[in-house]
């Protein structure tokens, strides 16, 4: 009499190989994930750095525009590192950005103007955006 | 025939298939997504190029103006130059306009000398004066009013080294009141 047995199928030859296939194919899908995932934290970070780039050009663009509000003789127009300068909007204060500017006087009747924006990439990369500009006596309240 | 056929189609092998078309899928998305991104940082960047040249430019703006203002500019006074038409910059002309702005001939280099990180600025910047191109006010009806002089002021900046990075042409009208 032959013993019944469920588990035994002599009909297909590769009963058993699924779970090897199954093992492989979740490395190779996890390894394939890990890369991507990968790249997708350097494309968050890429796309930081896109950020810090536009926001410092336009703190920079900002100062310089309340630079050109001011007379040649204000006593503002002086050479800061404050971060609670009069000339920074409050709403650039808490970024994480450092603003400094230099005013030199390359005649009596001009200054040249450069704002820096300075932050740092990664903990320890100095990046800087810097705007110059240059007021004229009298073309500022001419326009 | 058909039967056998179909009986032969069984999923043997298809995880892999699976997982691997998954995975093709994801490199595309994940291509795709550092592309983007890096692409974002070029512009960003160029944006900062332009922002930077803008104002180097408008350098050369104030200084026009104040030129002006002194009186110690020359002015173009044809206004009648093939790209300018009623006053405007004709757009389909715009390519013989910056011709004629960059030749050396037409335009003046600013005087003060503008350094910012080891590069003089002043060599890459100028402006040209056009006008005035009308002339209001004067002597009239036994009424005298303040003569207001228009004129056009061209700004650029060109580094001709790199001429399509961060070229700036600025244009702007200009009343003078008086003399």
């Amino acid at each position: 009499m032959k013993a019944y047995r469920p588990h035994q199928d002599h009909g297909n030859k590769e009963a058993g190989f699924t779970l090897i296939e199954v093992i492989v194919s979740i490395s190779i899908l996890a390894i394939g994930l890990l890369a991507m995932a990968n790249m997708h934290v350097m494309a968050i970070h890429t796309n930081a750095k896109a950020r810090r780039i536009t926001e410092s050009t336009a703190q920079a663009q900002a100062v310089l525009e309340e630079f050109m509000k001011i007379p040649l003789d204000s006593p503002l127009m002086v050479s800061v590192s404050d971060p609670d300068s009069p000339l920074i909007p409050d709403s650039m204060k808490r970024r994480g950005y450092d603003v400094t500017w230099g005013v030199s006087q390359p005649n009596a009747n001009s200054r040249l103007i450069t704002v820096t924006v300075a932050w740092k990439e990664m903990g320890f990369m100095t990046k800087r955006t810097r705007l110059s500009y240059l007021t004229v006596s009298g073309a500022a309240d001419a326009r | 025939m058909k039967k056998i056929l179909f009986k032969k189609m069984d999923d043997k092998g298809s995880t892999l298939i699976i997982a691997l078309v998954m995975l093709a899928l994801l490199s595309v998305l994940g291509i795709a997504v550092t592309t983007t991104s890096s692409i974002e940082v070029q512009i960003a960047a160029n944006d900062r190029t332009y922002t930077h040249n803008f104002y180097i430019a408008e350098t050369a703006l104030n200084e026009a103006i104040s030129e002006l203002l002194n009186g110690t500019i020359s002015v173009v006074n044809n206004t009648e130059v093939d790209w300018l038409k009623s006053k405007r910059i004709d757009p389909a002309k715009i390519e013989d306009f910056k011709t004629w702005l960059l030749d050396a001939d037409n335009h003046e280099k600013i005087a003060i000398d503008m350094i910012e990180g080891g590069i003089n600025y002043k060599t890459y910047i100028g402006y040209a004066a056009v006008g005035p191109v009308a002339v209001e006010g004067g002597m009239g009806m036994g009424l005298s009013q303040p003569v207001v002089r228009t004129y056009l002021i061209f700004a650029f900046y060109d580094k001709p080294d790199e001429p399509n990075r961060g070229q700036i042409i600025i244009d702007m009208g200009y009343k003078k009141v008086g003399s």
